[in-house]
């Protein structure tokens, strides 16, 4: 409703004079705002693939550090420090694709990069 | 940890004193630093972003960060898991009403954190350079500073289960990390990744093919007077938190001085000789990055390191720091002016991690915990910094897009954020703006 309301101001603004945004700041205030949540709603449409992979890496990112918790909480002296070590190698694994991830949304698409590279 | 005693001699609590004063230095090269490598249509923008953020952590760990953070002996939140105790977050009062603000350890290391809370909180402006909404900026440095701060804190400098693993776990003295590498740089550094991320690259800096382009910093000279002001703070900070958070006597700032002098001046120096190797002349900012870097690295064993171990540290601090931001920036695209996550996240990690492979206890504690898996311990810090810290700031900080745009338009950066969000430009007697946008 409040997002109907500021287009319907906004485009009864510019229909009546088009250098009003620009004399009075409340609609110019009023014309960014519409302006950013466009924005914004363009690039969520604009969702790749990174997204999954992006997913997956902070998923693995959370587990690698469940698995250290784990054998902390858990496991002997004996078997902890393997256990730990393969948890830091998850994290390693899941920070490894959310890197991937921001770099296909960053760079290798040029549409999205070209709007702002927004994630 | 070792245990930190109930109360602080005279002298001690003058050191501190005095140290915690310095600490506005390590704010103020920071930000010299950011504007320095920002171009000149954002430089007051960035300055004004700085001087933004360190009111609002401050203000943000006033209302719930240390409530949070808490401090040994304070109340706070402890689970039963494994039949040991974990001591998850700080339930202290909001607002410090909980806290006698008297001169006594706590309200010390309230005053500290406030005041770290801030150094750290810079950290992300270096990442988002350039294309950062102030108010999102802000809104983004609360949550940090109300949230993702105060819960590190706690678990390594409020009695939580990091601090504990000597006492759950026997690892010898539980994580360790006297002056902040990894609770305020590191954690800094994540958040800087998480917000290059979510913002992108700035336009222009990669071609279609992702071949980066260079967008230099207007202004050197800025970035390395940065450096002598941040060497200052890191003076104050290492010192203050080694006696408040360590228990160390007060006469042990002769050895973190001299270890913080020399990890910055062996990093500066072996970032100058390796882009000197590399680009065949030696490259001011990096090697500006680099002696900050070495600061970073100082931070975590400032009191435990021999001075030789000191300089191998910030040598190998120095060198990584020349070689991964040409490798973020070209191989992994992450768009990050101020080198923030390099510096202060790579090398916060490797302070930590350089605990373990280097800190000299000077004797067991009390409890009979030596130093016998201390690597352990750090190595468990780290992952923790990267398995909960970098989700959880990467979570908190894309809600916060989904519901506020924090990336400000493609006209305000064409513009520079200074017209664009301040009205006014930093240097208006010098318009030498270049048009970068021709390549798209």
């Amino acid at each position: 409703m409040a997002w109907g309301l500021a287009r319907a101001v906004r485009g009864g603004v510019r229909e009546l004079d088009p250098r009003l945004e620009t004399r009075i700041p409340a609609f110019r205030s009023i014309r960014q705002l519409t302006d950013s949540w466009r924005w914004a709603k363009s690039n969520r449409a604009g969702m790749t693939s990174g997204r999954h992979m992006k997913l997956a890496g902070f998923f693995l990112l959370v587990a690698g550090w469940a698995i250290v918790l784990a054998a902390m909480a858990l496991l002997a002296a004996t078997a902890r420090t393997a256990f730990v070590l393969a948890g830091i190698g998850v994290e390693v694994l899941g920070l490894a694709l959310a890197a991937r991830s921001h770099r296909i949304v960053g760079v290798e698409d040029p549409e999205r990069s070209r709007r702002g590279g927004h994630a | 940890m070792t245990p930190v005693p109930s109360g602080l001699s005279e002298a001690a609590s003058c050191v501190c004193t005095f140290s915690i004063l310095l600490i506005p230095f390590a704010s103020a090269g920071l930000a010299l630093m950011n504007a320095g490598l920002s171009r000149s249509r954002n430089a007051a923008h960035t300055m004004l972003a700085s001087l933004v953020v360190v009111g609002v952590a401050a203000g943000a760990y006033f209302v719930s960060g240390f409530s949070w953070q808490a401090y040994p002996g304070l109340p706070s939140h402890v689970v039963e898991l494994g039949g040991r105790s974990w001591d998850w977050i700080g339930a202290d009062r909001f607002m410090m009403r909980g806290l006698k603000l008297d001169g006594s350890p706590a309200s010390l290391a309230a005053w500290l954190g406030m005041m770290s809370v801030g150094v750290a909180a810079l950290v992300p402006l270096g990442a988002g350079a350039e294309r950062w909404r102030l108010a999102a900026c802000a809104a983004s440095t609360a949550l940090f500073a109300g949230w993702t701060y105060p819960l590190v804190a706690h678990w390594v400098w409020g009695g939580g289960w990091l601090a504990g693993l000597s006492s759950t776990n026997g690892l010898g003295r539980g994580y360790f990390d006297a002056g902040g590498s990894g609770t305020i740089h590191a954690v800094g550094g994540v958040t800087a990744l998480a917000v290059a991320w979510i913002l992108g690259p700035r336009r222009a800096k990669y071609t279609l093919d992702g071949t980066p382009s260079a967008l230099p910093g207007h202004n050197g000279v800025f970035v390395l007077v940065g450096c002598f002001a941040a060497w200052l703070g890191w003076l104050g900070l290492n010192s203050a938190g080694a006696i408040l958070f360590t228990g160390s006597d007060p006469g042990v700032v002769a050895l973190v001085g001299i270890n913080t002098s020399l990890c910055a001046s062996s990093a500066g120096l072996a970032s100058l000789a390796a882009t000197r190797a590399r680009f065949g002349k030696p490259d001011a900012s990096l090697a500006a990055n680099g002696w900050v870097a070495g600061l970073v690295a100082s931070s975590a064993g400032c009191p435990l390191f021999r001075p030789s171990a000191a300089v191998l540290i910030g040598a190998a601090a120095g060198a990584l720091v020349a070689v991964t931001v040409p490798w973020f920036e070209s191989k992994l695209y992450v768009d990050d002016p101020g080198g923030a996550v390099a510096v202060h996240g790579l090398g916060g990690l490797w302070g930590v991690m350089a605990v373990g492979l280097f800190g000299k206890f000077p004797s067991p504690t009390s409890e009979g915990a030596g130093a016998s898996g201390q690597w352990l311990a750090q190595l468990i810090g780290i992952a923790t910094l990267v398995g909960v810290v970098l989700p959880m700031t990467y979570g908190l900080n894309w809600l916060l897009d989904r519901y506020y745009p924090q990336r400000v338009p493609a006209e305000a950066e064409r513009q520079g954020l200074d017209l664009y969000e301040l009205g006014a430009g930093a240097y208006p007697e010098f318009m030498t703006h270049t048009d970068e946008f021709s390549q798209r």
